[in-house]
């Protein structure tokens, strides 16, 4: 198969995208298609409807199944690890607050609610979740969409905006990311045998942006990353091309690229980036102040609580910068420690997608795995100063409910998915 | 059932996980990096950034006189510090700490909008008004600290306008400046204490963390040779003097000839303790004139210490001085008659007496003396020689510092025995063409009564721990060399006494006391020319003339008026002050024996609080420890106080009558036994005018105590001296 022929191929498969993509839009403005849209929309909505009495019916089935104890262990001791490191960094804002447990209390209400739904969701069989994709990913769209809205958007904290619906206020990016994974599983399965084929890779393209985008503009760059990492990633596992996976990615950094340097207060961050110490007073003092908090833990730390960083030197260490807290009071072993754990964590995920019944399942386990790797990644990436500063948060340890419970939710259909996994032994 | 593409996905996933863990790896090595290679280097910096020292002033130590009454008292106050980092609107806070701290808005404002990390905005501030200030801003414990308020110190004396040369003052740093505070600024200062303390970000002291904190070592207490009580009498002496003459300025200072302490020491017009920044009124009107513009160099001009640093012409008081070189080398005796033409010829020039165009004619040495008379002076000096002479006038102390323990101190101003001409040789005789300072003609002829030894001046007595309130250092007396034996003294003495009962005043009124002592008038030499009418008056005076405990040095600079000089205007000034000052010493040898140096119990002596602000009272009395009663209003400016300049006793009240400062008619206040200064000082306070008659204390008042009068009226009051 010679060069020229590819190209000729993919000049083909191009020229047959947009002829369809005409098609669509010429049919849509005839109204046919808005039929048929709203036709398909009724279905997925009866189907939807139907599938919860399924979905109650199956659950004591699903509770005979064993599921994954590993993971769980996992993330328990992940869970605790943050408890304490959460009570150590908070204690002395929240103390000034009023109360030095407040903080972490209110992550242990968070973790409880996030534990009892990721046991909820473990007894649901994963392969019901896929009429609900589509409709999750379209309210995600929804909700992002109505932060632009005012009356709807309510600070959360820094630049990010939370969605405030009557008295609850979130962060729809978190969910986001499940919905996501649960959309890109879903197509990638379903259109399996198209996975080569550029519309594939268009279509995956044109999702990608468009919900990156958005996200990007709540504004939320490190979410809209992650997002970003998660569509490739799953992309990747389905089998996409290398070549287009390689072409998306330089797509994704251009854009990062184009969106940093746009904007002055993010070039100052890149250059704080490069000598934290040059702006210590400025833009360099957090990353400055987790280096030092870092450095000053040293092998073994200065052990629990003693640690200085949380003097508000890194405000609200317990959250994104929780890992300096760590570094700092546990040293380099509770750092090799954490790490380690969230490895093992992935590993763990990985193995079960290469085990899952299904390619759907695959693509949930194995596309877990690589939303964790990737948020971990970029917060000890951030917190050690090798990328410029942006606020991501370290999955199961940082304080915050929105991206706990979401977490817990969607460790909860991966667990589902172990439970169904055929073993050799029984 | 394995499909092509479960197996991709396989590779894929695994393929994932190679990555991941690269990644991870990287991750890893980079906190090693920072956690083992770093760590060192990050620890130091996160040290550097959290730990804060401030130094803790430490108490300077008190300054008492001889009789242990209390002259000078550290207190504690407050230091307000701000952090303009992390002031947020920088105009209202300027806006508020100018209005709190009664400082200019604009210099506020520079303060807290200055890049440093830390700002002093105010040293010695009340603490009540620090206390505030802290409750204001830092009780919310949610914003940024910016403001903080540490330990300060702030220095009291008893009197501002008492003893100001002697005991000098302390700058914004707590250093002494000025004399005995800068002299002994080693001795006072104490060492200040360190405090390290942990702060987070916004300020916020975190004290559960280590805190290392050197505690300040209070300075040790300093006893001075001043007696109080004869400090007062010769303050009161001196502005009357000063009011009376109307001088430039009058220098007096009191000593022990036999030890060298000086005992009181006082300048009028001079400075003001509670402020000594700012230039006084009659300072300004008799030492500068109107070109002098510039406050700094009034004010260096001010705090110069006439009695170390004014340089004079002798005149006839040096005349003692050549006498008993004479008498010592047995060139001149009692039995040497010298004869006074009104002139005498010295190598051509004709040098006039005092008495040209009349003549003293024939005359003894002790009426030579007596009639201060130029020619016979000038025999002698011609009989002795240039170097016989030049080595007394050396061995007496001129031309160099007297090694007075005060600041300033100058060596005066003498040509060399070489460079000298004959007739600039024989004018030295009645002390014309050198100049020397107040302290080294008062050594000169203490060492001519004393017996002749050369004493080193003195106006420290002991250094007292204040901890245990043990002598650890005594200034004894000091010999610096025998000049005249004690014979020649004793006849110096005499002729000293036959001198002073043949001036007019103290042969009148001074008659029964045994006073010795020698004046001098001197023309004034500026610019090389001597000025006509510009006379520098001068005393030197002690007191008994055959064993003389008290001397006293008296100089009126350019006196104005009929009388200028030194027989009319500095004689009856030292004659007062002698017999003011030795009534009083004779009285303590009575009363009770000498104080013992082992017992340094400090006492405190009620201070003269007449004609001051009660605000400013109230400081002062607390910082003594005084309890007070107010009666009037509790605003204003006092008008009677009893007591007052007697020993303070634990668990009385002093009684302080308070009258408001309106515009009101005033309370005329009972001024009897009061001195002049503090008569017109206290009219002036509550908006009255003083009309002074006479000298003295007061003596009847022209409106009756307990009236009303008006603010601006004349009173006249009289006063009359004691007998």
């Amino acid at each position: 198969m010679g060069v020229k022929r590819f190209f000729r191929n993919e000049i083909k498969e191009l020229h047959d995208f947009f002829k369809e993509t005409r098609s669509y839009i010429v049919n849509f403005s005839l109204g046919s298609t808005f039929r048929n849209v709203g036709t398909h929309i009724e279905k997925s909505c009866s189907d939807m409807w139907h599938t919860i009495p399924l979905m109650i019916r199956g659950m004591k089935a699903e509770a005979k199944k064993r599921s994954d104890l590993t993971i769980v262990m996992l993330i328990l001791i992940l869970l605790c690890t943050g408890f304490v490191m959460i009570w150590s960094a908070s204690m002395y804002e929240a103390r000034l607050a009023g109360n030095e447990f407040s903080i972490v209390t209110s992550q242990i209400k968070y973790a409880a609610v996030g534990l009892v739904l990721m046991y909820l969701v473990s007894l649901i069989d994963y392969r019901h979740t896929r009429k609900y994709a589509g409709f999750a990913v379209l309210l995600m769209f929804v909700m992002l969409c109505l932060i632009f809205v005012d009356g709807f958007s309510g600070e959360v904290k820094g630049a990010t905006r939370g969605l405030s619906i009557g008295p609850v206020t979130f962060m729809p990016v978190e969910p986001t990311k499940i919905a996501v994974l649960l959309f890109m599983s879903h197509i990638m399965d379903k259109r399996i045998s198209e996975v080569h084929k550029t519309k594939t890779f268009l279509k995956t393209l044109i999702f990608c942006g468009v919900l990156c985008l958005i996200i990007v503009l709540q504004p939320a760059l490190s979410s809209g990353i992650i997002v970003a990492g998660l569509i490739i990633g799953i992309f990747f596992m389905a089998g996409g091309r290398l070549s287009y996976i390689v072409a998306l990615g330089g797509l994704g950094c251009g854009a990062v690229a184009y969106y940093v340097l746009s904007s002055p207060w993010r070039v100052q961050r890149l250059f704080a980036f490069l000598d934290p110490f040059a702006d210590l007073l400025g833009s360099g003092w957090q990353p400055a102040q987790s280096l030092m908090a870092l450095g000053s833990g040293g092998l073994f730390g200065q052990g629990i609580g003693n640690g200085v960083a949380k003097l508000s030197y890194i405000p609200e260490s317990q959250n994104d910068y929780i890992f300096s807290i760590i570094g700092e009071e546990l040293g380099l072993f509770g750092c090799l420690f954490v790490i380690f754990g969230f490895l093992f964590l992935v590993f763990r995920l990985l193995i079960l997608g290469l085990r899952a019944p299904d390619m759907y399942g695959r693509l949930i386990c194995s596309g877990m795995g690589i939303l964790i790797a990737i948020q971990v990644f970029l917060n000890i990436a951030v917190v050690t100063n090798s990328m410029p500063s942006t606020g991501i948060t370290l999955p199961f340890i940082s304080s915050g409910g929105s991206s706990l419970v979401t977490l817990l939710f969607g460790m909860g259909i991966v667990l589902n998915v172990s439970r169904n996994i055929r073993r050799k032994n029984n | 059932m394995r499909t092509k593409n479960s197996r991709v996905a396989e590779r894929r996933i695994l393929g994932a996980f190679g990555i991941i863990c690269f990644v991870f790896m990287l991750l890893i090595i980079r906190l090693v990096y920072i956690q083992i290679i770093q760590a060192d280097e990050y620890t130091q910096k996160q040290k550097d950034l959290i730990t804060y020292s401030s130094s803790i002033t430490a108490s300077r130590g008190d300054i008492y006189d001889r009789n242990m009454n209390i002259l000078a008292k550290d207190a504690t106050c407050a230091r307000i510090v701000v952090y303009p980092a992390n002031i947020e609107y920088p105009e209202d806070i300027a806006g508020e700490l100018s209005e709190a701290l009664q400082m200019n808005y604009d210099d506020v404002y520079k303060m807290v909008t200055s890049d440093s990390s830390e700002v002093t905005i105010k040293r010695r501030v009340d603490y009540m008004t620090a206390l505030e200030l802290d409750k204001k801003y830092n009780s919310d414990t949610k914003s940024k600290q910016f403001l903080a308020v540490f330990e300060d110190k702030k220095r009291y004396y008893t009197d501002p306008e008492f003893a100001q040369y002697i005991l000098g003052f302390t700058n914004v740093d707590h250093e002494g400046a000025y004399g005995v505070e800068a002299e002994y600024n080693s001795v006072l200062k104490g060492i200040d204490g360190v405090e390290t303390v942990i702060k987070d970000a916004n300020g916020r002291e975190i004290e559960s963390l280590t805190q290392t904190k050197v505690e300040a070592i209070q300075g040790s207490n300093l006893v001075l040779t001043i007696d109080s009580i004869m400090q007062y009498y010769v303050e009161n002496i001196v502005y009357e003097a000063y009011l009376e003459n109307k001088p430039k300025r009058v220098i007096v200072a009191v000593s022990d000839p036999d030890t060298g302490e000086i005992l009181a020491y006082s300048v009028y017009p001079g400075y003001d303790l509670s402020d000594p920044w700012t230039v006084t009124e009659d300072f300004k009107k008799a030492m500068l004139s109107k070109t002098d513009n510039d406050l700094s160099d009034n004010q260096l001009e001010m705090w110069k210490n006439p009695l170390t640093s004014y340089i004079y012409e002798p005149g006839s008081t040096f005349k003692i001085i050549t006498t008993t070189a004479a008498l010592e080398e047995n060139i001149s005796s009692t039995s040497r008659y010298y004869n006074c033409a009104g002139y005498l010829t010295v190598g051509g020039v004709r040098i006039k007496c005092d008495v040209y165009p009349g003549r003293h004619g024939s005359q003894n040495l002790a009426d030579a003396v007596s009639n201060s008379c130029n020619p016979a002076m000038m025999k002698i000096a011609m009989e002795m020689g240039p170097d016989i002479f030049y080595k007394y006038i050396y061995n007496y102390g001129f031309a160099m510092p007297t090694g007075i323990d005060l600041d300033g101190e100058e060596s005066g101003i003498l040509s060399v025995n070489q460079d000298v001409n004959l007739v600039d040789f024989v004018t030295l005789a009645f002390g014309q063409g050198l100049g020397v300072t107040p302290i080294q003609m008062l050594q000169a002829l203490n060492t001519a009564v004393n017996g002749g030894e050369l004493l080193v001046p003195r106006v420290a007595k002991y250094v007292v721990d204040s901890e245990t309130n043990e002598v650890t250092t005594e200034f004894g007396r000091e010999v610096i060399r025998r000049v005249i034996s004690e014979s020649t003294s004793a006849t110096i003495r005499d002729i000293m006494h036959y001198t002073a009962g043949n001036n007019n005043t103290i042969g009148r009124y001074y008659k029964g006391m045994k006073i010795g002592g020698k004046t001098g008038t001197a023309q004034k030499f500026e610019n090389g020319a001597y000025l006509s009418g510009k006379y520098v008056a001068s005393f030197y005076g002690m007191i008994p003339y055959d064993d003389p405990e008290l001397s006293v040095m008296v100089i009126v600079d350019e006196p104005s008026g009929t009388f200028t000089m030194g027989g009319s205007v500095a004689a009856p000034l030292g004659a007062k002050i002698l017999k003011s000052c030795y009534e009083y010493l004779c009285s303590l040898d009575i009363n009770e024996t000498t104080s013992d140096s082992a017992e340094m119990s400090a006492k405190v002596l009620i201070p003269d609080l007449r004609g001051k602000e009660l605000a400013d009272a109230k400081e002062l009395l607390d910082a003594l420890g005084i309890k007070f009663e107010i009666q009037g209003s509790e605003n204003g400016v006092i008008t009677s106080q009893s007591p007052m300049l007697v020993e303070y006793t634990e668990g009385t009240e002093i009684k302080l009558v308070v009258s408001e400062d309106s515009n009101a008619p005033v309370e005329m206040p009972d001024l009897k036994g009061m001195s002049v200064s503090q008569a017109s000082r206290l009219l002036d306070s509550i908006g009255l005018v003083c009309n002074v008659n006479g000298g003295g204390i007061v003596k009847s008042q022209s409106v009756k105590a307990g009236t009303p009068v008006e603010r601006g009226s004349v009173i006249d009051v009289y006063f009359e001296y004691l007998e």
